[in-house]
């Protein structure tokens, strides 16, 4: 017993966060690309409205919820532009 | 009594309901997009055990004529049988919970009507499914519309994976920066907790006793056992791969189901979104008949009440009682708002925790002769069963600081 609650212990201590900023960059970075991928999907007609909006309001939800600052500002808007064209 | 055909029908059902699922899917397409093809071999090595697991469970009902609640039950008493059965149902709780949300977000992505206003449609068209129908009509319906997930293994190969890596992830762990080990190692227990799910056993033993499975039934549970989990666990790979092609490139991290519809449209195009929305939907509904089924047979095999799907409602009231009040409760997180993929990856890492408890009894029903006779466990299924054990214990013990610095 002894050796399995040292080996989850190890294996448990092996996890870090990243720091708080970079967290940040690297969701708008993923938001952006998600967006990026629903947009080229759409003008390819390969997706209809609805799945569009879906991805641009989960991308205002979780930017505006994990992000601030220019990159944020910016990828808020991309958000907002996608949804207006697929209305 | 089924013909081997429609025994193995009962494989892939537990496969597609217990496999293919939302926390498998979910939990692949986050592994793929996050470290490629890093974690396959989670998902193999949980199906090798669930393999062996699913075949002790039919072998031993086949045998015994019990169920696994029914021989936990007999063989250690009542007051040992009774604590990790609550467990369990409070985790099948969740873990329905957030298969009814993953069929809400099918039907979200096929009609853009959001998922809160399918919860109730959903939980009433599930209930009535298990009231009226037999195990063999949701067996049929569910096995034909899960093969549209086959789409998933097309779109995989037709985006041209890389398969030198791909079979080195299969076999071995490909290790991420130090800064993303936590985030590797919860998505594997995850993977692991979405894969090994003590549910199936006790739907698949109880299955078993109710469609009349004997000794001469060995043969095909053994081939159901294979055929059914390879089956899902090549489903889930191929999500795993899809995932891994379209969104790591681009540094894609899946945050919400609404990323996840995209995967099959580079593959697919125009047929991608209603493909993922139709298997979301088909997959989950499935796993939610397992689990509204598997709870209210441990549950009743337990208290020793009548129990059996194939029985009229009024001839086991309080079995088609716990599962109708199960179905109604599991809608509350989804209606109260709780977003379903957080509610999957957590329930997920909890089925993870109470794993220990559902397996422990398997190495001493399996070798025990007033159960299986002379069908007992051979050395390698012991060993199976032991290291299984074994890693359900680190998993259960690492999940929570895991969540801590991982699950996010």
């Amino acid at each position: 017993m002894r050796t399995v609650v040292a080996l989850a212990l190890l294996l448990a201590a092996c996890g870090t966060k990243p720091p708080e900023a970079e967290l940040e960059k690297k969701t708008v970075a993923s938001w952006e690309a998600t967006l990026a991928l629903a947009r080229d999907a759409y003008q390819r007609g390969d997706v209809p409205k609805h799945i569009v909006r879906n991805v641009a309001e989960a991308a205002t939800e979780e930017i505006s919820k994990d992000a601030k600052g220019h990159e944020a500002a910016r990828a808020l808007a991309a958000a907002h532009d996608l949804a207006e064209q697929a209305r | 009594m089924k013909s081997g055909f429609l025994q193995i029908a009962l494989g892939i059902i537990t496969s597609i309901g217990g496999f293919l699922e939302v926390g498998s899917i979910a939990t692949a397409a986050q592994a793929g997009a996050s470290f490629r093809y890093g974690l396959i071999w989670a998902i193999v090595l949980g199906t090798l055990c669930l393999v062996f697991l699913i075949e002790m469970s039919g072998r031993l009902s086949a045998v015994s004529k019990h169920t696994i609640a029914d021989a936990v039950r007999e063989r250690f008493g009542f007051d040992f049988a009774v604590w990790p059965r609550l467990a369990e149902l409070l985790v099948n709780y969740l873990v329905l919970g957030a298969e009814i949300g993953g069929v809400c977000l099918g039907l979200k992505v096929l009609t853009g009507i959001d998922a809160r206003w399918w919860a109730v449609p959903v939980a009433l068209i599930l209930w009535f499914a298990l009231w009226v129908g037999t195990l063999d009509i949701i067996e049929n319906a569910t096995s034909i519309l899960g093969l549209l997930t086959i789409g998933f293994v097309v779109a995989a190969v037709k985006m041209h994976p890389d398969w030198i890596p791909l079979a080195r992830g299969a076999v071995a762990p490909v290790f991420p920066p130090h800064d993303q080990s936590g985030q590797y190692w919860f998505t594997a227990v995850s993977i692991l907790g979405a894969t090994i799910s003590p549910y199936m056993f006790y739907f698949y033993s109880s299955g078993a006793v109710e469609d009349g499975w004997g000794e001469k039934d060995l043969g095909s549970n053994r081939i159901t056992a294979i055929v059914g989990m390879s089956f899902g666990a090549l489903m889930s790979i191929a999500v795993l791969v899809v995932s891994a092609q379209v969104f790591n490139p681009l540094g894609i991290d899946l945050k919400r189901y609404e990323q996840i519809a995209l995967v099959l449209t580079p593959a697919l195009h125009k047929w991608g979104w209603p493909i993922f929305g139709i298997s979301l939907a088909v997959c989950c509904f499935g796993a939610a008949v397992e689990i509204s089924l598997a709870s209210a047979y441990s549950i009743a095999q337990t208290f020793g009440w009548n129990w059996g799907e194939d029985e009229k409602p009024a001839q086991r009231a309080r079995f088609s009682l716990t599962y109708t009040i199960l179905i109604f409760l599991s809608i509350i997180p989804l209606l109260l708002g709780v977003d379903p993929l957080k509610q999957t990856i957590f329930s997920m890492a909890l089925t993870a925790i109470v794993l220990p408890l559902a397996i422990l009894p398997f190495v001493l029903l399996l070798n025990d002769e007033t159960f299986v006779g002379t069908h007992r466990n051979g050395p390698i299924g012991n060993f199976v069963v032991t290291f299984t054990i074994f890693m359900a214990c680190i998993v259960a013990l690492v999940t929570i600081p895991l969540e801590i610095v991982g699950g996010g």
